[in-house]
């Protein structure tokens, strides 16, 4: 396979033609935090926090879709790009309700590693504080529609490496959730096969076992 | 029976499929996307995702009579917005609330392409210029 070299942040590094520029970073040393990505599935490329400067390109391009190429320079870290990643993560955590304290994916979740990453040590826009449900009909899962943050993994593995297809995205805008079958409680889809890759692949603690959450919090169907 | 149309090969048939059986009953229910989703061979997650995103699809049973007023920039420029406010109250219902009062129901509906009608609203589904208030 052809390599290229190109020039991350002032450091040249080289990799395999057309591999996605995540990898180029990678091999920079440069972490980018990414929530919708996943090395495994398909990408989506929704969360933009991977969002890079390409020197000749009109706008910032998702390094989980771009193509590394020969001689490409890329900035990570200019300030638009840095106020930019912090802005995402403040609305998403506007957006849904995280409160982190009482969470069982606390210390574990890629949502508070992106705001550890960002320095994010205060949302600057009004919290929505949604109504939302969970979701606890699955004997061995939980479904807690509060902390989801619509990456879509749980879509893309139950879909593209279970084949199950239990997870869809449903309506629009800021109405958007996730349903498990048609809009059925999860424990009543019949072609969950329990395997739990949604509940491994969730960066945060919307998609839990129940055997992580301390006993006698949660009723079992 | 509704004709035969020449649908797309599924997936791509799904929102045909979709608007056939709305056309039928009514609305999309449960059993309805249910039986798209074994009839094309869908995941059912996958069908109700589609059917929730179009506004166009509904999912539940509309009122007997349901009222809409264009939003569209003509009809906008010429009072649409006052206009539903003055068809709630005279009709005692919530704009865009589906079950309104279990007999009427007024929604705001995306240009029709009757711009020369503007203001314009739907009775039933027959379009009509109306007076702004």
């Amino acid at each position: 396979m052809a390599v290229v070299t190109l020039q991350v942040n002032d450091t040249t590094v080289a990799v395999p033609a057309g591999v996605p520029l995540l990898q180029a970073l990678a091999a920079a040393g440069v972490a980018l935090p990414t929530l919708c990505h996943h090395p495994r599935l398909s990408p989506v490329a929704a969360c933009r926090l991977c969002l890079v400067e390409l020197e000749g390109a009109s706008r910032p391009l998702p390094a989980c879709v771009t193509a590394a190429a020969e001689g490409q320079r890329l900035r990570t870290d200019t300030p638009a790009l840095q106020a930019g990643r912090r802005l995402i993560v403040e609305l998403l955590f506007a957006e849904g309700n995280h409160p982190c304290a009482v969470c069982v994916a606390n210390g574990d979740c890629e949502l508070q590693d992106a705001a550890r990453h960002v320095g994010m040590d205060l949302v600057s826009v009004p919290y929505r504080h949604p109504s939302r449900q969970v979701d606890a009909s699955h004997p061995l899962f939980l479904l807690d529609h509060h902390r989801c943050i619509l990456c879509s993994r749980c879509v893309r593995v139950c879909d593209e490496i279970e084949g199950a297809h239990v997870w869809a995205m449903a309506n629009r805008g800021s109405a958007t959730r996730l349903i498990a079958g048609l809009d059925q409680p999860w424990g009543t889809v019949d072609s969950c096969t329990s395997c739990g890759k949604c509940v491994a692949v969730c960066p945060t603690g919307a998609l839990v076992a129940r055997e992580d959450v301390p006993l006698g919090r949660w009723p079992t169907p | 029976m509704a004709p035969e149309t020449p649908f797309p090969q599924p997936p791509g048939r799904l929102i045909e499929v979709l608007h056939q059986r709305q056309q039928q009953h009514g609305h999309l229910s449960r059993t309805t996307l249910a039986m798209v989703a074994q009839e094309l061979r869908l995941p059912p997650a996958h069908v109700y995702g589609v059917a929730s995103f179009y506004h166009l699809f509904r999912l539940t049973p509309p009122t007997p009579h349901r009222c809409g007023i264009c939003f569209g920039t003509a009809c906008l420029l010429r009072g649409a917005a006052a206009l539903a406010a003055a068809q709630a109250q005279r009709l005692g219902v919530r704009l865009d609330d589906p079950a309104g009062d279990g007999l009427w129901s007024l929604e705001t509906v995306s240009c029709l392409g009757a711009c020369g009608l503007a203001p314009v609203l739907v009775m039933d589904g027959v379009p009509r210029r109306a007076e702004a208030p």
